[in-house]
């Protein structure tokens, strides 16, 4: 065994020689016998003797040839027989390959030039006949005992090397324990403003004008500067890198100044302040990267997962792909969003590109992929060129869901565009919401109509427009301006909105003939019979619809549930086409009495407007055309 | 169209009577084929989506139907009959775990419940969909499922055959709720935002 050899050199050393022989024996522990040179540090010392002793009780297959009680610990003879007191030697290691015994200490800490003793060189347990007496007497030796008091010291670190940077350790220790917490506060405050949505900075974010009081400095500042007053750790931190900063400056100024040239003041060095752009900006991408990984980590323990993928125009022009996932885990099921990107071919094929670099560099296998959820495009559903086609090559069995969500609002659309007096009431519901917030000065008239009548916040609420993107805008925009069962009739939207009408077209208003016209034409629409009787099937069709809408919206929805929602939907729509006869009466005689109240109250007010008593002829005679029409188009 | 009469030869109705016909009748129609239309896809899937349905438990006791089962084996890559004989077990163990005591004194065979009221009933109350509870929806059949096969590895085949359909998706809505948000935090004073910087947020 090599006296000067470093262990990792030793330990190669030993797998090329003989020993490699038996395969039972385990080459790292004769790797632990090999002396580290004496010139080494301390610490190598140190860790030299950490993996000692060695003390085997027991061979795999060969037998101690001394008695262990007797080797390995230290046997005071006291008087008394039985209450013998072992003291383990702990200095003491054996070589079962070798069957040597050795001293560690010595091995770890005596110099070269000493003669060596057999303990540091190995003890052949075999060869000598009194081993007892030996570990005795080595025990006692002097060179022994010094020895075991280096190791003594270089424990307590009073080695020379140790107490030079002692203190430096301490400080640094102290440094990064510092920064640890400011660091800790500074990503609270982040997640924060990331949990409001909120902007991070604003125009002054320089170090040395933090003090200044009358500039704002951003969201992300002025939090640090409003917990600084609150915190002791913050506070201190905050002062340095002002101070430091400060003191920066004015010297960038005088060398300005010296110069009488312009010189860049960006040194770049040693002024860590943690409240940069930079720095913050680090921060928030590596919050981010840490999200992902879990998200990510939490997708390959799931085994299978789906994917839910959109796309949309953003401010900025920019197609953004957003790209989420289902998955189960345990007993739950997530939906998560794990990426977003912009796509620049928003293609089938291009799509798919992007997504399989994206899940490439997540490193998650696509094969895994078991349904996917797109909305109708034809990019997206198609199945010769959409991204669904390229989603079954990777996965043939991958499950296609159009989103029940899209569908059932294409069902509405369907719904309202099918004939002539659908189409009526449904474009006179949009009408009249754009005319009211067309101008500010109409929207003045219908405010202070509403602030008689309405309590709270319906003061100054108007009439819902039918957004294309809302799923339930038409319900919500049709309710926001005829309701049937309204307790108060005297209070009710729809009055409210003639009364509005009526002030406009009055005699005394100030408004154009071009306002006026619409709002005579609007009344004369809204008198119609029809258009009211129309308005009572589709709020009676919504009150179905709506619920399902919105809970067709609800996080982490299942198969099964959104399939047995709409098979009910289905059933409840069909229960009311072939109850059609007593529906349509029962729902005349609810339209009947609404309108003889409307009337009625319009009367008592001594308005120039009554609703119509019965459907006026015209609003038949086209409707026929219109659905011969689109019963050629759906049979086609 | 062959079989309609023209305009003249049609029985004269009253006006009420063909709105009636005309706007009520045709608005529903076009509604119910228009959900048929667009809900069609996957019909296969749902069938067998449905025996797993913890409502229909006292059902599949008594026996599966024909060809059930069989789309999902397929998706699933578990062979139908393991898959069958699995649910048959575990529709009679739930049946025998979720019923409350007072439910197990007083068993009467109420299988002929009507189907009316059942779907008013699911219309109202909005299932939550976090429920741990209410052992009637998927989610707690598989709650249940999932601490069963900590236990026993006689249910594996069945747990990922409801893992499984959890986790096909219905709806897009997660995408939406993330644009959503995109518009909140994209905004015009906040236009050039760098890429990874948003999707942080």
């Amino acid at each position: 065994v090599g006296d000067d050899k470093s262990v990792q050199y030793a330990k190669e050393n030993c797998a090329d020689n003989n020993i490699q022989q038996s395969a039972s024996f385990n080459l790292s522990s004769v790797a632990y016998f090999i002396r580290p040179p004496c010139n080494e540090i301390v610490e190598v010392k140190l860790a030299f003797l950490k993996n000692h002793p060695i003390q085997p009780f027991v061979l795999m297959n060969d037998k101690l040839l001394f008695d262990p009680n007797k080797v390995y610990y230290q046997n005071i003879e006291t008087t008394n027989d039985q209450n013998k007191d072992k003291i383990p030697r702990k200095w003491l290691s054996y070589c079962s390959y070798t069957k040597k015994v050795y001293c560690t200490t010595c091995m770890a800490f005596s110099p070269i030039r000493e003669k060596i003793s057999n303990l540091i060189s190995g003890l052949n347990v075999t060869n000598s006949k009194n081993i007892y007496n030996t570990l005795k007497i080595h025990e006692s030796s002097q060179t022994h005992c010094e020895l075991v008091s280096a190791l003594l010291r270089a424990n307590l670190n009073k080695s020379i090397g140790n107490c030079i940077d002692f203190n430096l350790k301490e400080i640094h220790s102290k440094e990064v324990e510092h920064s640890r917490l400011v660091i800790k506060r500074l990503i609270d405050i982040i997640l924060f403003i990331g949990r409001q949505g909120i902007s991070f900075r604003g125009k002054d974010e320089a170090a040395y004008s933090l003090e200044d009081k009358s500039v704002n400095h951003g969201n992300f500042l002025e939090l640090v500067m409003l917990l600084k007053d609150y915190d002791v750790v913050l506070n201190e931190h905050v002062k340095k890198c002002i101070e430091l900063s400060k003191r920066r400056k004015e010297k960038a100024m005088k060398e300005m100044n010296n110069k009488f040239s312009q010189v860049h003041s960006h040194e770049r060095g040693s002024l860590v302040t943690f409240l940069s752009k930079t720095f913050i900006n680090k921060l928030i991408l590596a919050i981010g990267q840490i999200m992902q990984e879990s998200i990510v980590n939490e997708i390959k323990q799931a085994q299978i997962f789906s994917i839910l993928v959109d796309l949309t125009q953003d401010v900025a022009i920019l197609d953004q792909l957003a790209i989420c996932v289902r998955y189960t885990l345990k007993n739950n099921v997530y939906e998560k969003l794990l990426k977003l990107t912009i796509a620049h071919d928003s293609t089938g094929i291009g799509l798919f590109n992007l997504i399989k670099s994206e899940f490439f560099k997540l490193n998650i296998d696509m094969s895994k992929i078991v349904g996917c959820s797109f909305d109708g495009a034809s990019n997206m559903k198609g199945a010769y060129n959409g991204l669904q086609y390229h989603l079954k090559s990777i996965n043939p069995l991958c499950i296609y869901t159009h989103c029940y969500g899209h569908a059932l609002n294409l069902v509405m659309v369907d719904s309202t565009e099918c004939c002539q007096n659908t189409e009526m009431l449904f474009g006179l519901v949009q009408q009249s919401a754009t005319f009211l917030s067309d101008s500010h000065k109409r929207t003045k008239v219908w405010s202070d109509l509403t602030k008689k009548t309405h309590k709270c916040h319906d003061k100054l609420r108007k009439l819902n427009l039918i957004g294309a993107t809302r799923w339930w805008s038409k319900d919500k925009a049709l309710t926001s301006i005829i309701q049937f069962n309204e307790p108060n009739i005297e209070n009710s939207r729809f009055l409210l909105f003639i009364h509005f009408l009526l002030q406009i077209i009055s005699k005394d208003s100030k408004f154009d003939a071009k306002t006026k016209f619409t709002a005579r034409n609007l009344l004369k629409l809204w008198s119609k019979f029809e258009v009211i009787f129309t308005a009572a099937i589709y709020i009676n069709i919504f009150s179905v619809s709506s619920p399902v809408s919105t809970f067709l919206q609800s996080r982490s929805l299942n198969y099964l549930t959104a399939f047995n929602m709409t098979k009910n939907l289905l059933h409840e729509i069909k229960k009311r086409r072939d109850n059609s006869d007593q529906k349509c009466i029962k729902l005349h005689s609810d339209v009947h009495n609404f309108k003889q109240k409307i009337n009625n109250a319009l009367v008592s007010n001594g308005d120039d407007f009554m609703i119509k008593d019965d459907f006026s002829k015209t609003c038949l005679e086209k409707v026929r055309v219109a659905k011969k029409k689109n019963a050629r188009r759906t049979s086609s | 169209m062959p079989g309609e009469l023209a305009a003249d030869e049609r029985p004269s109705l009253s006006t009420e009577n063909r709105f009636k016909v005309e706007t009520y009748n045709y608005i529903l129609d076009v509604m119910t084929s228009s959900i048929e239309k667009r809900f069609i896809s996957n019909s296969e899937l749902l069938k067998d989506c449905i025996c797993l349905d913890p409502k229909n438990v006292k059902a599949i006791k008594h026996g599966l139907p024909d060809n059930s089962l069989v789309k999902l084996g397929e998706l699933t890559n578990i062979e139908v009959n393991i898959l069958a004989s699995e649910l048959h077990q575990f529709a009679i163990q739930f049946d025998a775990i979720t019923k409350t005591f007072e439910e197990t004194m007083s068993d009467t065979d109420d299988q002929y419940h009507d189907y009316e009221s059942d779907s008013e009933r699911e219309l109202s109350t909005k299932e939550t969909l976090d429920c741990k509870v209410c052992n009637n929806c998927l989610r707690c059949a598989f709650n249940i499922l999932h601490d069963m096969v900590q236990q026993s590895c006689s249910f594996n085949n069945i747990y990922y055959a409801y893992k499984f359909v959890l986790t096909l998706p219905c709806t897009q809505v997660t995408c939406e709720r993330t644009f959503s948000k995109l518009k909140n935090i994209k905004t015009k004073l906040r236009s050039l935002i760098s890429q990874d910087i948003m999707e942080t947020d």
